[in-house]
């Protein structure tokens, strides 16, 4: 096969708060013929996330960050379309963090190859993939949870907080989840099946509408935004309530670091733990993990919602609609149909 | 004892800002009639002081809050004098809320039997509830491992003191950093407590001192104080580190803050950082072992016990405002008899 030319998207200047459409680039790239030992993939789906926004900026964080003039790197799913490969033939659905490209040529180091019978294989990069996981590993390795506690959620229509809030009702819990449209919050009470979704954008005040919804106090939170929400989770945690810090969606296009909870001192009279996590450093869930959504997902009990734009082009409207909550569960980009189905 | 009068501190008035002399007041009153069973009458001998006193003026936490008019509340060595209660007797010592006066009727159920130890006074220090904290914090929550660099805050402090120490006679080559309020407590802290390095946080910038005396990060930190220097620590924390939130001295007296520490969450996210909230009664299994092992350390001269002791039920109110502007060195604590 001839050199082909994959489309793929770079960072064309480091964002100053709100990421813009300028601050990416569109470039044409040939890509080889797949040499001894290598494989070409066709990417088909690619995931953005709130944690792109931090390896955009120049500082150490725990991944390093994406340079200008380079291609992005983020979740993917594609098809082996050319193979070298002896553990990798052609027609394999595989996943990696080459996305941002439509193709690319690799020897299958950080390449896993996926089961399409659990489900839809964009399903890879959203419930059963990285979003999945850190809501699996937050709520039962990080949180700790016990059947029948009292759960809140914030941004819980999102990747993340959907899986989480249906994990938790499948163990028994009371789960409140916020959200920022009257939509998404039917949805999480209406298909996800928790007991209360609270607008965050149209409840007035916030932590009087979570005070309001936890008679009982709040034994796990979820957090996924920071700020209001966790000022609001801390005031009404009970003692010895688990506070599983994933994300600050809130705050990253922030350029200076902006004031925490200013009621951290309830942490000591209450023995809570705080704790942040990473999915990455608890990947010993995954078997378990697997385990319990396969029986959710055959039991009908792990609903999800996507929003995807077509075309690799629009990759950098998708990553910016994640900041204005224009997403409704996880947003996926199509790159290409599946060339076989 | 028709004779025997009870002298009485109340707060008289919440305080919103800085604790004063003036939202206390002594009073007298006769001696309480031990009516109910399983009750008991005691005579306060020390009564301990704590940053917490000041906290419980706030609101309900782990205890109801203070309220005005009522006598103030605290911990102490006591003598039963008169008992109610099957399994103690006229004579016998124990720990109880008897609050800020000479005599006190308190539930048996309340009062935890003191052991006999020369000095008693160390069942208010090391063997009581500042020694269980430390060891507490340091050991179960915020587990520290070899060659780690242990940062506490209140240093010279009831509790600091013995974090430091446990530190040094637990933790195979770590390194201890102490921050406290002047040169002389920091000198004293490196001079007789062992500590590796020290910071006045009066004086130096805390984020930039630390990062200049601890260049390696910190692993565990102690925090006893809460607000901006948290955040410094939270700053100069390695990946995977612990913080034992103890309490939040700097916020007790005076209005609440009006913002946390910047860095939470993004810190504790990106760092991947724990940081736990205690109080010593949340380790009753823990507790036997852990009363050997200081046992063993003051023994063995790894602790020497810091006490600071001030005379006289009616220094009370003045002994709790020096120890919340940080005069105290170690474990304070007044004699009432």
């Amino acid at each position: 096969m001839s050199n082909m030319m994959s489309k793929e998207i770079q960072l064309a200047a480091r964002p100053n708060g709100e990421p813009k459409e300028s601050d990416f680039q569109v470039a044409e790239v040939a890509v080889a013929a797949p040499g001894a030992g290598e494989f070409l993939v066709q990417n088909l789906w690619m995931s953005v996330d709130p944690y792109m926004r931090g390896r955009m900026m120049d500082r150490e964080s725990y991944v390093p960050p994406f340079q200008i003039g380079e291609t992005l790197q983020g979740g993917c799913i594609g098809k082996v379309i050319e193979s070298n490969n002896e553990n990798f033939a052609v027609g394999d659905y595989v996943n990696s963090m080459n996305g941002w490209r439509e193709l690319y040529v690799t020897d299958g180091l950080m390449v896993n190859k996926i089961d399409p019978a659990m489900g839809p294989i964009e399903a890879n990069l959203g419930t059963l993939g990285m979003p999945g996981m850190t809501a699996y590993a937050g709520l039962f390795k990080v949180a700790g949870l016990k059947d029948g506690e009292t759960v809140f959620v914030s941004a819980a229509s999102g990747a993340v907080g959907a899986v989480v809030c249906q994990l938790a009702k499948a163990h028994g819990c009371y789960v409140v989840g916020t959200a920022g449209s009257d939509d998404k919050c039917k949805w999480l009470e209406d298909v996800a099946g928790i007991d209360k979704a609270i607008n965050y954008k149209t409840c007035g005040d916030l932590d009087a509408a979570i005070r309001d919804a936890f008679p009982k106090g709040i034994d796990v939170y979820f957090d996924n935004v920071g700020g209001g929400h966790l000022q609001a989770a801390i005031n009404y945690m009970n003692p010895h309530g688990r506070a599983a810090l994933c994300g600050m969606i809130e705050q990253y296009n922030d350029t200076e670091p902006r004031p925490g909870p200013n009621n951290l001192i309830q942490i000591v009279g209450k023995s809570l733990k705080l704790e942040g996590f990473i999915v990455s450093n608890h990947l010993d869930i995954i078997p378990d993990f697997y385990a319990e959504m396969a029986k959710l997902i055959s039991a009908g009990k792990m609903n999800t919602e996507q929003t995807v734009e077509e075309g690799i082009a629009n990759a950098p409207k998708a990553f910016l609609n994640l900041f204005s909550g224009a997403n409704f569960g996880k947003m996926l980009v199509k790159i290409s149909d599946d060339p076989s189905a | 004892m028709a004779e025997a009068v009870n002298r009485q501190i109340l707060l008289v008035e919440t305080p919103t800002g800085k604790l004063g002399a003036e939202h206390f007041k002594m009073a007298e009153a006769p001696v309480p009639a031990l009516s109910n069973d399983g009750a008991l009458l005691l005579r306060t001998h020390y009564i301990s002081l704590d940053a917490a006193n000041r906290a419980w003026m706030q609101g309900a936490t782990y205890r109801d809050a203070v309220e005005s008019g009522q006598v103030m509340a605290g911990g102490a060595i006591a003598e039963v004098i008169e008992s109610k209660a099957s399994g103690f007797a006229a004579g016998d010592l124990v720990f109880a809320d008897t609050g800020w006066q000479d005599y006190a009727v308190v539930p048996a159920k309340t009062a935890q039997k003191v052991p006999a130890m020369e000095p008693k006074t160390h069942f208010l220090s090391v063997y009581g509830v500042a020694g269980l904290t430390a060891y507490f914090g340091l050991l179960n929550c915020a587990t520290p491992k070899a060659g780690e660099t242990i940062l506490v805050s209140a240093a010279a402090g009831s509790v600091g003191t013995l974090v430091g120490q446990i530190a040094k006679a637990a933790v195979p080559d770590c390194t201890v950093i102490g921050i406290a309020g002047s040169d002389e407590k920091c000198q004293w802290l490196k001079d007789e407590l062992g500590f590796d390095a020290t910071v006045n946080y009066k004086t130096e910038s805390v984020f930039k001192a630390l990062k200049a005396v601890a260049p390696q990060g910190i692993d565990v930190y102690f925090d006893n104080v809460g607000g901006d220097i948290l955040e410094a620590a939270l700053f100069r924390m390695n990946n995977f580190g612990r913080i034992a939130c103890c309490g939040a001295v700097s916020q007790y007296d005076g209005a609440p803050p009006s913002a946390g520490p910047r860095g939470v969450p993004g810190l504790i996210v990106t760092k991947r950082l724990n940081l736990r909230g205690f109080i010593m009664s949340d380790f009753p299994n823990e507790r036997e072992k852990a009363l050997k092992d200081l046992e063993r350390w003051v023994a063995e001269g790894k602790i020497k016990v810091q006490e600071d002791i001030i005379d006289g039920l009616e220094n009370t109110p003045g002994a709790l405002i020096g120890l919340l502007a940080g005069e105290n060195r170690g474990k304070r604590m007044v004699k009432v008899v």
